[in-house]
């Protein structure tokens, strides 16, 4: 599946084998439904109608974690989605535990070290760099309630607490999500594309935990493809990607890709593949030098995250002899 | 004449350390010649270059704008201490 084109694709055949995949998937992990954290984005979308069609909607529990003030209209995209679906739906919003988790507060304290003057009614974002192949610099940007703008490079230890505090959002849902699934004797499924599963761009504990992972060996345009084959609400199949994370609109290419996905898409497909970056000249509409660069920081980003997705290191104190 | 040559090489030693300190402590056996490139050999990610900036910029009070932290300029030890001698020398 992975060594498709990302762009040559066939949904009808392609859904019947992760159908039978999400059935092996819960025989083996011996649970009886699975819960999906509805995001009211694409890829959530499609893991839950994946599921809805593999296991019977009435064995699905599509749950809603909206985080208040921004994660506006997200939750009404999941109940939509789940009526469509058939599928039972809850909400569970996550502000309070984040307060009481200190979350905002931390968010607050890590942009201050920036910006000293910030409020807390002023909305912000994490932006990189444009990629070049070679070193990525993020900048934190503020905007005051008068809507002016401002950017500064972020230092790495301010980068790192903002990060330690937002991840904590993708960690209490999961924590949501496994309490569901104990309640129902459910598996929790993942929601990675394979953009994002094999460049790192996930929590670990947060979204990267999964006892399955229906789309993870799927470009993010043949994610889309799919919603359109599942007859997913428009709202949600025509959905760009975006990150959730911070008060301020952001894209999963300002962040974290440095591209648009369907050009990423093509870049992870030729480094895989070994493909010549003067051959995918016309289809990313980059230059070979650009493909080339992108192809360095694509790796270079594999290796980076490659502690993501390690299992806990078991270190033997047995004497083997 | 002397002293650059000195201060260049107080700049080196200090550079070095900081990798040694803060880049190669988990890699004890890899051996780090001052043309490498610390990019490729995968000793160093995009926050630790922010970082190693940071502390040039804290260690000889200079200002490194964003589109200055490069491979060109922060690639190497070579790169780093031939950086650091011509901002100094702005």
């Amino acid at each position: 599946m992975i060594h498709d084109r990302p762009d040559v694709f066939d949904a009808p055949s392609t859904v019947e084998r992760l159908e039978e995949g999400i059935r092996d998937a819960l025989r083996q992990l011996g649970r009886r439904g699975v819960v999906v954290a509805v995001s009211g984005g694409v890829d959530s979308g499609v893991v839950a109608g994946l599921c809805a069609r593999a296991v019977g909607p009435e064995r699905i529990l599509c749950l809603r974690l909206p985080e208040t003030n921004l994660s506006e209209g997200s939750s009404d995209l999941g109940r939509e989605l789940a009526e469509k679906l058939g599928a039972p739906t809850l909400e569970e919003p996550i502000s309070p535990a984040l307060e009481a988790l200190g979350c905002y507060r931390i968010q607050h304290d890590a942009i201050r070290q920036v910006f000293p003057s910030f409020e807390p009614e002023w909305r912000h974002k994490i932006v990189r760099s444009a990629p070049t192949g070679g070193v990525t610099v993020f900048s934190l940007v503020v905007e005051r309630p008068d809507g002016t703008q401002e950017t500064r490079r972020i230092p790495s230890d301010a980068y790192r607490l903002l990060l330690s505090a937002v991840n904590m959002k993708q960690r209490t849902r999961k924590l949501l999500e496994y309490t569901h699934a104990d309640r129902l004797h459910y598996a929790v499924a993942g929601t990675p594309n394979f953009l994002e599963y094999d460049q790192g761009f996930f929590v670990k504990g947060g979204d990267g935990l999964a006892d399955l992972k229906p789309i993870a060996g799927l470009y993010k345009q043949q994610v889309y493809a799919l919603a359109r084959y599942l007859e997913l609400p428009e709202g949600i199949a025509g959905r760009a990607p975006t990150t959730e994370t911070f008060s301020l609109p952001q894209s999963q290419e300002e962040f974290y890709f440095g591209h648009p996905y369907d050009r990423m898409d093509m870049l992870v497909w030729g480094e895989q593949n070994g493909v010549e970056p003067a051959d995918l000249v016309d289809v990313t509409g980059l230059d070979a030098e650009a493909v080339d660069a992108g192809y360095r920081e694509i790796r270079r980003r594999r290796e980076a995250t490659a502690y993501l997705h390690a299992p806990a290191v078991f270190v033997d104190g047995h004497d083997a002899g | 004449m002397t002293t650059g040559t000195t201060e260049n090489t107080e700049v080196r030693t200090a550079i070095r350390n900081y990798i040694a300190d803060n880049l190669l402590y988990m890699h004890p056996d890899l051996e780090v010649q001052d043309s490498d490139d610390l990019l490729s050999l995968g000793v160093i990610d995009s926050l630790g270059f922010v970082e190693l900036v940071e502390d040039v910029q804290s260690r000889y009070g200079i200002e490194v704008q964003d589109l200055e932290i490069t491979e060109d300029n922060f690639g190497s030890v070579d790169a780093i201490v031939a950086f650091i001698g011509r901002k100094r020398a702005a």
